[in-house]
């Protein structure tokens, strides 16, 4: 696949146009959200993924892989996750959504707490899962986890 | 093909492909080293020899010095993360409950023996959703503090969550909480208390009517209360409330006390696990009094 790639790049050079019109590819729609916030309190703030700026959290505001968001202090939003699992983000906190693709075999992860305290609950650990990722550990919670 | 591609080629072949197992570790038999004792230095458990011979299809427990065995991978460690957590939830339920996961972790065990890992690791999953309270929400929580380099992991309700890091997993229980350091290994969960017996017979404030014993006292009262999962044993302490109180060992969930006195009295009981002593189940009180003598006035030649 790589080579097929290559090779495509190496001909399609901006100098010599390619002899035969290539059909224009479909662009890829944009990937579903990971998460969406809820139930703001004080001072909440996100950065996105392809982004510089931290921008003031919304109400059901849609969060995508690799976004970050911080709380300040007194502040907290919930994290309510398509796979099921919430994540309530306490005060002075910065967590990060996990990126898209996880190393290979390793099984990948939803958040990642980089300071302060969360509170996750799934609620039906018998179908769903639930990973929490920080620099010193991985939390796995749901049946998954046993086999994986 | 341009040299781009060529790079590209060549990296791609280069790389390992995805979802590949990792590469095979291997060990040489040391001179006068057993398969047990290989069994001990590479994988730390003498029993896992027999895994070692059958990883290597070996024909016999005998092996000879430079003899190179291939050791198990990480599935090796999934398998028994699966079989420590089928035994917890196992030690959680009653005997009742769980006598068909009984079964299958045993079956589990033996394929985790054979080296059949991935096997034995849906074995043992299939039997922990006997047991396990799949369908009661998960609570946890986790809290970073960067600066310290500390994560904590604590568990409020539903089955346990699982705590990873540098190669080692621990199972955290609701109520249990793990610290875990940077760059170290998550430490060992402590275990789980004991649960408390509950008291069967004597009912609470039963009145008793026992005949005297030989030796003095009353004849013994027997008491029973529910096994608790894992418990080696039992303490019964019996307290008079005129004063004085007798303790009995018991290896089972019921005992007969030694000849008391009439009297009222409160019992309570403790489970064991070797040096551990769980928390004391609920106490009760009986009375005990001297069951009136039978007078055969029948059978009396006298008039």
């Amino acid at each position: 696949m790589s080579l097929v790639l290559a090779l495509a790049a190496t001909a399609g050079c901006k100098d010599t146009p390619p002899s035969t019109p290539v059909a224009a590819e479909p662009r890829p729609a944009p990937p579903p959200p990971r998460a969406h916030l809820q139930k703001l309190r004080g001072q909440v703030t996100v950065k996105r993924a392809n982004g510089d700026e931290w921008v003031r959290a919304t109400e059901k505001m849609a969060l995508f892989a690799s976004d970050k968001v911080a709380t300040a202090e007194g502040a907290r939003v919930e994290l309510v996750f398509r796979t099921g699992g919430t994540v309530t983000v306490g005060e002075n906190a910065l967590v990060g959504l996990a990126e898209t693709g996880a190393l290979a075999g390793q099984a990948p992860t939803d958040v990642t707490v980089l300071q302060g305290r969360v509170d996750a609950v799934l609620q039906r650990p018998d179908r769903q899962t639930l990973s929490v990722d920080t620099p010193e550990a991985t939390v796995r919670a749901g049946r998954e986890v046993v086999f994986q | 093909m341009s040299a781009l591609s060529l790079l590209v080629l060549v990296v791609h072949l280069g790389a390992p492909p995805v979802g590949a197992p990792p590469p095979t570790m291997e060990v040489v038999v040391a001179r006068g080293e057993s398969l047990a004792e290989v069994a001990v230095r590479t994988l730390g458990d003498a029993s896992a020899a027999s895994e070692l011979r059958a990883l290597n299809r070996l024909p016999s427990g005998e092996v000879r010095a430079g003899t190179r065995l291939k050791l198990p991978g990480a599935a090796r460690a999934r398998a028994q993360s699966a079989l420590n957590a089928v035994r917890a939830a196992i030690t959680q339920r009653d005997a009742g409950s769980s006598a068909e996961a009984h079964v299958r972790l045993k079956g589990a065990e033996r394929l985790f023996l054979s080296a059949r890992y991935d096997e034995a690791a849906k074995a043992a999953d299939a039997a922990w959703a006997l047991v396990s309270d799949a369908s009661a929400p998960v609570h946890f929580s986790v809290s970073v503090d960067s600066d310290a380099g500390v994560t904590e992991v604590a568990s409020h309700g539903g089955m346990p969550v699982r705590v990873e890091g540098q190669g080692t997993t621990r199972s955290v229980s609701p109520g249990q909480k793990i610290r875990v350091a940077r760059g170290r290994a998550p430490p060992p969960t402590p275990p789980e208390p004991l649960p408390a017996p509950h008291p069967l017979t004597p009912v609470r404030a039963a009145l008793l009517r026992r005949p005297p014993a030989q030796g003095g006292g009353l004849e013994p009262v027997l008491v029973k209360w529910v096994a608790v999962p894992g418990a080696d044993g039992y303490a019964v302490e019996v307290t008079s409330e005129r004063g004085g109180t007798w303790t009995v060992d018991a290896a089972s969930a019921q005992t007969a006390l030694p000849p008391l006195p009439a009297g009222r009295y409160r019992w309570r009981v403790w489970a064991l696990k070797g040096q551990e002593r769980g928390k004391p189940g609920p106490t009760r009180t009986f009375t005990l009094e001297e069951e009136p003598l039978e007078l055969d006035v029948n059978g009396a030649t006298w008039q």
